[in-house]
């Protein structure tokens, strides 16, 4: 919410009272109002918003409206303008009510929607000369394939600006990590953990609210915390000065506060320390420990270009006598700022990414909401239109000019639309807080963005016009005698017009109820498929401190003892996660070749339960094991052009890590060691004695005992250390918790626009049913049945469904075709041609009900109730 | 056309206003009569009837006494005045003539 003290009432009733009300009660209603919202605010009670925003609405009453200049004839040609339209509104109630709640319906997802999407465009969009900020990405391919790396190595960034002085202003290094910190009693692992180099807050613009960007940094044991860090940790002290204590071994002072970001950023900072303390560190001077992210500031686009061609011989420079031993070829590239947040197939990136395709879908989803609104709104507004035939002849016999009738319909449109838009921008700050803790979102409503008032200005006049113009038109262009005499139906040569806007409502109806069906298989799909391992009541464990690296033989061989340890595994890198790449040299061809790799101990292919095709598993009965042997996957294999059975006894040699040849002992069948999203690709596992986690799988049926165990072990060879423990399922989430997220959007919204679309189809009945009322009195006159009544106003239904249907179902299989390509592995649409089917046979049944519903009342009732006003 | 007699809503807004002596302004209207009746009612309804009350010179008001729940702002108290101490009195010796007249039986009917 805008308003950050929760005891304020919203600023938006305020500002209504503040328009609407006469001046001279302005101030008692706002004290009132206020004490209200302050008594509710005490006293807990239940549904405090929809309380208050109901007390405010019945403030807006005609003695505390101001007056519109009173006497004045305009004023009174509008007052009464203003009353028939009320009760025209009145009058048709049902019509009246699917009008308003559909548009505002419509209009408040699209609002929601639109600030959602808003929100991911303007990632990092608020740093000073945000332009000039560039990424520095590794780059390389994996046979054929772009693999471009997010982080880089310490050395980078001086390298850069000494190398690049004109060209390069600064260079700034950034290290996401995680920490434990204690201050006083409380303790927690802090998972955004950050450390920068020391004029961070110059080169990025995050707002400081204490500090000064400057020098806030400048001493190597500074840190600078978010309010909510200083809030947790020192309550309402003043955090000033106050020493934290971070890791085992370190303690930082806190020299300066964050403010609340104007935008969201790629980078999630609660702590921003000085990456001074690191300086003498060795992973900080090693060109190969790549494990921050750099940035440089050039600051113009062509300087860019000329430092990007440049950096070949920057990486022949440092990286040159490397590139010859191991074969491996690495370049730089430039990524801006403003396509990090998008830039999603970068690997190993700490950073946040987001998806600019589902983004683009919610927009589409979003736009489809509201054309269907529109449309609902235009073809009730067409329909209802027939009805007052009467009235405007009556007027027009009185001697009303067509410009006041175009006036007043025109009038009519606006006033139904503004107080639908109304209830949408009210209700849109009543639903946020459900919409943001349902889907797990961060959405900010921020009523000063111009574009969203001139979106308002826009529907509203474009559906004004439409819905307005049309009857105006139609209705003070014929004859008041014809009108009169009830000829108005005989305007065959109209409908094409509301016939048209119904098609393209069922299109967009039938298109949404399909690729939603489609996209929900798809995401099924991705989540169901087999990934080649088990991931079942595996433990994950971080082996990130010294004390557990000098007792890992012990703490695998305890383990190992244990009864309810069913297997266990060092690693590089769970399946899902780290896979370096190198180049490897194969004996018998000159071509270089590209592998993903894992190091792993004996116990890695039961720990997953892999499935060996052929070959053998590593063995500690084999000394020679350790450095001479390797594991391909099938892809591998394949690649390489051998066969599963040919491929065992092949040498290799990982020129990067090994100076001995590798014999291929065994080959393992593919899994996914990387995202579903993402193509297998070729992998060799090597044993390795150093490892940076460990996969413990625990008895099943007795994991809270298995844990307990684990933890225990952990306990007493690594007492300092906290026992950091994640189950493989939840990483595995995690590793598609964006998805997720899309999913659950997508699918509520996607309900959402067919549920206006069926409340479009019902509204367009009903009005079809009154139209015809008498005509459908005559023929039950004459003896006709309700079935055959049924039939005869379903039929132009079915027809017009059965056209939706020949434009609906190519256009979504083109545009599902097109979606779909972004995922490795899918769903061939082909096998879901029933669910094209289920789409079109879903509208009809849907427009069927209601027709039957609303046709039987019709067809069912007394003719002498339809007739007996002639 | 100047209506004379009370409405049974205005009726219980004077009274109220009575009851609440120095402290009768919308809020506190609304949670006495809330509190004490039972019956939830609009601060806008009772504003309109307060102003109607107001037009027919039964009540003056006055603004005053700004506090800190109220985020600074001041509020209209309002006060009865003769005419309106006049027609709550009337009112109420209509009712009691009335009462005074139903023969003791037809109360008693209810419980038959």
């Amino acid at each position: 919410m805008p308003n950050s003290n929760p005891h304020n009432p919203p600023r938006l009733s305020e500002r209504l009272i503040e328009w609407l009300c006469k001046e001279e009660l302005v101030e008692e209603i706002l004290g009132n109002l206020y004490e209200y919202h302050y008594l509710l605010q005490t006293d807990k009670s239940q549904f405090p918003v929809i309380k208050y925003w109901f007390q405010v609405l019945m403030y807006l009453r005609i003695s505390t409206l101001k007056n519109l200049s009173s006497f004045s004839p305009f004023s009174i040609m509008f007052r009464f303008n203003l009353l028939i339209t009320f009760r025209n509104l009145w009058k048709n109630k049902t019509h009246t009510v699917l009008h308003i709640t559909g548009f505002s319906l419509g209009i408040l997802c699209a609002i929601l929607l639109y600030f959602h999407i808003r929100g991911e465009m303007r990632y990092d969009s608020f740093h000073a000369d945000g332009e000039e900020i560039y990424r520095v990405l590794r780059a390389s391919d994996i046979n054929g394939d772009p693999y471009d790396i997010g982080v880089t190595s310490g050395p980078f960034a001086p390298a850069l600006e000494q190398d690049y002085p004109g060209q390069i202003k600064s260079a700034m290094r950034v290290a996401l990590r995680e920490r434990l910190v204690a201050y006083e009693e409380k303790i927690f692992n802090e998972a955004h953990f950050t450390f920068v180099d020391p004029h961070f807050f110059e080169f990025f613009s995050f707002p400081l609210m204490r500090g000064d960007p400057a020098t806030v940094l400048e001493q190597p044991h500074s840190v600078v915390i978010t309010q909510a860090m200083a809030r947790k940790y020192f309550g309402a002290d003043d955090p000033i000065g106050k020493v934290l204590e971070v890791g085992n071994s370190r303690s930082f002072t806190v020299t300066g506060v964050m403010d609340e970001w104007p935008d969201k950023s790629h980078l999630e900072m609660d702590f921003v320390a000085s990456l001074e303390v690191y300086a003498q560190s060795d992973w900080m001077a090693g060109w190969w420990w790549n494990s921050l992210v750099t940035y440089v500031r050039i600051p113009s686009l062509d300087e860019a270009e000329r430092v990007e061609a440049l950096f070949p011989q920057f990486m022949e420079k440092y990286f040159g006598d490397h590139f010859k031993q191991s074969g491996n070829l690495i370049h730089l590239k430039l990524e801006p700022l403003a396509e990090t947040y998008f830039n999603d197939a970068t690997r190993y990136d700490p950073v946040l990414h987001g998806n600019r395709k589902s983004t683009y879908i919610l927009g589409i989803v979003a736009i489809a909401i509201l054309l269907i609104a529109c449309f609902n709104y235009l073809n009730l507004a067409i329909a209802a239109s027939y009805q007052r035939a009467k009235e405007v002849g009556i007027r027009k016999v009185m001697g009303s000019r067509p410009s006041r009738l175009v006036l007043q319909f025109l009038g009519e449109s606006l006033t139904v639309i503004a107080i639908a838009v109304s209830l949408a921008i009210i209700g849109s700050e009543i639903a946020l807080p459900y919409f943001n803790e349902f889907f797990g979102l961060e959405v900010q409503l921020d009523w000063g963005d111009p574009t969203i008032w001139m979106f308002f200005a826009m529907v509203m006049a474009g559906v004004v016009m439409l819905s307005g113009l049309y009857p105006a038109y139609l209705l003070s262009s014929f004859k008041p005698v014809q009108a009169l005499r009830g000829k108005i139906f005989s305007f065959g040569r109209h409908l094409w017009l509301r016939k048209g806007l119904v098609v393209i409502q069922f299109v967009i109806s039938i298109f949404m109820i399909i690729s939603t069906l489609l996209i929900s298989q798809q995401l099924r799909f991705v989540f169901e498929k087999d990934l080649g391992f088990d991931q079942e009541a595996v433990v994950l464990v971080d082996a990130n401190n010294s004390e557990i690296a000098e007792n890992e033989a012990l703490f695998k061989e305890q383990l190992r003892a244990n009864p309810l340890v069913q297997a266990m595994a060092s690693m590089t890198g769970p399946p899902g996660g780290f896979h370096d790449a190198t180049s490897v040299k194969i004996t018998g061809r000159e071509d270089e070749f590209r592998l993903r790799t894992a190091f792993v101990d004996e116990g890695y292919v039961e720990t997953f339960g892999m499935e060996m095709v052929n070959g053998r598993n590593f063995s500690k009965d084999f000394s020679t094991d350790l450095n001479q042997t390797a594991i391909l996957n099938e892809t591998a294999v394949r690649e390489l052009g051998w066969t599963t059975e040919n491929a065992i006894g092949k040498v290799l040699r990982l020129p990067m890590f090994d100076s001995t040849d590798r014999r291929v002992i065994g080959v393992v069948k593919d899994y996914h060691f990387a995202s579903l999203k993402d193509q297998i690709e070729p992998l060799v596992i090597a044993l390795s004695e150093s490892s940076w986690m460990y996969g413990i799988k625990l008895q099943g049926g007795n994991l809270q005992e298995g844990l307990a165990a684990v933890q225990g072990i952990w306990e007493t060879l690594a007492p300092n250390n906290p026992f950091a423990y994640e189950f493989m399922d939840d990483t595995m989430n995690h590793l598609y918790a964006q998805e997720q997220k899309q999913r659950r959007v997508f699918s509520v919204f996607a309900g959402m626009s067919i549920f206006l679309a069926c409340l479009g189809i019902f509204g367009l009945v009903f009005h079809a049913a009154l139209n015809r009322k008498k005509e459908f009195g005559i023929r039950k006159v004459l003896g006709a049945r309700p079935g055959q009544i049924l039939h005869l106003i379903s039929q132009e239904f079915l027809l017009m469904i059965g056209i939706a249907c020949l434009v609906a179902i190519p256009l979504t299989w083109f545009f599902m075709a097109n979606w779909l390509e972004a995922f490795a592995y899918r769903i061939a649409l082909g096998a879901y041609w029933y669910l094209f089917l289920a789409g079109g046979i879903m509208a009809m049944v849907i427009a069927l009900g209601t027709i039957t519903l609303q046709a039987l009342r019709t067809a069912r009732a007394n003719p002498v109730e339809s007739l007996r006003y002639e | 056309m100047k209506r004379t007699h009370l409405g049974e809503f205005e009726e219980l807004v004077l009274l109220m206003v009575l009851v609440l002596e120095e402290d009768a302004y919308v809020m506190k209207l609304k949670d006495e009569i809330h509190e004490q009746i039972g019956r939830s009612v609009a601060m806008g309804a009772l504003h309109a009837t307060l102003s109607r009350l107001e037009k027919k010179s039964y009540l003056e008001s006055e603004m005053k006494g700004a506090t800190q729940e109220r985020g600074g702002r001041r509020k209209r108290v309002y006060r009865l005045t003769a005419a309106g101490k006049a027609a709550i009195t009337k009112a109420r010796e209509v009712r009691e003539q009335l009462w005074n007249q139903i023969p003791p039986l037809s109360l008693e009917i209810r419980y038959a």
